[in-house]
């Protein structure tokens, strides 16, 4: 391995590919185990990057609890153009190879809650690997205290992989209840056939007393925010994984930096990206050339479209801002705690997987 | 005032464009310019005197700009936008500075640059002057022509270079709209091929002496006259 291929995979963590497994007819398991020293060590409902060639990343969910020999399961589709389903359906990839992973992101992680609260959640597809994995945690030893109501839908229960082993949960925990929801090919058209959102929102009607989780396509999961939310449901007991192809962005060759820090990014829509972004540049000016922020100004803190909210457990991780950044931020709209402007952030190894919320694209 | 509105193009405006809003926030603009200006005096540092200035806007709720507040002094006032400043600058008993400001009011920008003098050079109050005298020179030709923003330049130039300054091409004039302008056209006013529409262009002014340091800079949007007393 030559220095650029090893500052490439600095800060990454080396697994060893152990099984390829075929889920169904479009979805494999992944099994990767440590190839080296470090584990990744991960709270249920979290995913990973994967670090493929030509510095490409993908990202994928935890789809089982987490091991102390340190394995980890990923839930692949593949897809017509993907170009991770590429690698596999090519041969590519192979059991004893080495794929370098980079994480965990995302906060669609277990909350305990007080009695009485019952507990929802929604996939699509293989949105199903991180509720699977919270899943095998919540149920490891006993029942739950709270009730869980699982809706997984799919256009035939064929799709559904994981049908059999949710129906035997649920003949052996009475606080777990799994609804399929299929949506056809009915004889039916198209608008009329119900989504997971719809099912769980006509069942539960007052959600004051729920929390949710809902991971899959983009679209399901606005829905299904949408709808609870109506229904009473907390805003801050709504968590989300949207799962869109292709999204991750690798800006790494829009600079002369040979380093990167892979940043997880969550668009107002819901949508998470994961980027590499060149180390050294501020975060505004590597999302602007990313084509997912306008920063007017140019970085002059003067403007306020480069506000972003750090997830609270960075806030205090990323260097602290100048005067001129707070007064800025003081007089900016609904200001929050953890606001800060991405010009003022210039990103280094220390900042690998910051994860922060994107303003709505000035002038959109 | 009537204005051609297209969605597209180089004029487009957001959904909050307003005519009235626009030259209220003009007017909100040149006071506060003005009252930057009041407030600056020899023996001032020019980084206290932006510090002071955006109390003037953050009085006026203008703190947010689209550009920062520039201030400059002395032989800063030959600085390209977006130029730093030759650090410690002290406003002298007799010297020239300038102001720009982009300060955005609720859904709306504003623009607005000046230049002022303190003391008894003739030279500088000369130059403050011809900076405001171009740019009048260059709207009447708006006014009265067909002149696109290329021919407007043209004209600028050569008006600068008769009366013995140099025009800075670099600061030369811009889109200004409900915020941010920038969504419909970044570029410059000098390289539009088609005569500007009132309101929705700032034109800019910045000429220099040619030989020595220092400069004068006015802008204001293609208005007529009767928006200017």
């Amino acid at each position: 391995m030559n220095d650029r291929q090893e500052n490439i995979h600095d800060g990454a963590i080396a697994m060893r590919v152990t099984s390829l497994d075929p889920l169904s007819s479009d979805v494999i398991a992944l099994t990767l185990m440590p190839a080296g020293a470090r584990k990744l060590c991960y709270s249920e409902g979290q995913f990973l990057s994967l670090q493929l060639p030509g510095n490409v990343m993908r990202s994928y969910s935890m789809a089982t609890t987490r091991r102390d020999d340190g394995r980890v399961v990923l839930h692949i589709k593949l897809r017509d153009e993907g170009f991770f389903s590429r690698m596999l359906r090519d041969g590519e990839v192979n059991t004893g190879d080495v794929i370098f992973a980079r994480g965990p992101y995302g906060d669609c992680i277990w909350h305990d809650d007080s009695p009485g609260t019952d507990i929802l959640m929604l996939a699509t597809g293989t949105g199903i690997a991180p509720l699977n994995a919270i899943l095998e945690s919540v149920f490891r030893h006993d029942e739950c205290s709270h009730n869980i109501y699982l809706f997984w839908g799919g256009s035939d229960v064929k799709e559904l992989y994981l049908h059999e082993h949710f129906e035997a949960l649920t003949a052996r925990f009475s606080s777990f209840h799994y609804m399929p929801v299929l949506t056809g090919p009915f004889d039916r058209p198209r608008e009329q056939t119900l989504g997971v959102q719809t099912v769980a929102a006509t069942l539960h009607r007052d959600m004051r007393k729920v929390r949710a989780y809902a991971c899959g396509a983009p679209g399901m999961v606005a829905d299904a925010q949408r709808l609870f939310l109506e229904r009473g449901l907390p805003a801050e007991r709504f968590h989300f994984d949207s799962f869109e192809s292709a999204i991750v962005h690798d800006m790494s060759s829009t600079s002369t930096s040979t380093s990167t820090v892979t940043v997880q990014a969550r668009a107002p829509d819901g949508v998470r990206h994961v980027l590499a972004l060149p180390e050294g540049a501020t975060l505004m000016s590597a999302l602007s050339a990313a084509t997912m922020m306008r920063g007017v100004c140019g970085g002059q803190q003067s403007c306020g479209t480069c506000r972003v909210q750090l997830e609270p457990e960075w806030f205090d991780r990323v260097p602290g801002s100048e005067k001129t950044e707070r007064r800025l931020l003081s007089v900016l709209d609904t200001p929050q705690p953890h606001h800060r402007l991405a010009c003022q952030i210039t990103l280094t190894q220390a900042m690998e997987g910051l994860s922060f919320d994107l303003p709505p694209f000035a002038g959109a | 005032m009537e204005l051609s509105l297209n969605p597209q193009g180089l004029e487009a405006v957001g959904a909050k464009f307003d005519i009235e809003r626009m030259l209220h926030v003009r007017n909100m603009t040149r006071d506060a310019v003005n009252a930057m200006a009041a407030a600056i005096t020899p023996g001032m540092r020019e980084a206290d005197a932006i510090e002071a200035g955006k109390d003037v806007l953050a009085d006026s709720g203008m703190l947010r700009g689209w550009h920062d507040v520039v201030i400059r002094f002395g032989r800063n006032t030959i600085k390209n936008y977006g130029e730093p400043s030759e650090p410690d600058s002290v406003l002298g008993e007799n010297d020239i500075y300038m102001i720009d400001i982009g300060p955005i009011w609720k859904d709306w920008e504003g623009d607005c640059g000046d230049t002022f003098v303190c003391g008894s050079n003739a030279d500088y109050a000369r130059c403050a002057g011809d900076a405001r005298g171009v740019f009048h020179a260059v709207r009447k030709y708006w006014l009265n022509t067909g002149a696109t923003g290329k021919e407007l330049y043209e004209f600028a130039t050569e008006e600068t270079r008769r009366r013995g300054w140099e025009l800075n091409l670099n600061l030369a004039g811009h889109r200004l709209s409900d915020f941010p302008h920038a969504a419909a056209y970044e570029g410059l006013l000098s390289s539009i091929d088609f005569k500007p529409q009132p309101l929705l262009w700032v034109l800019e002014i910045h000429i220099r002496h040619p030989d020595r340091l220092y400069g004068a800079f006015y802008e204001d949007m293609l208005l007529d006259d009767s928006h200017f007393s």
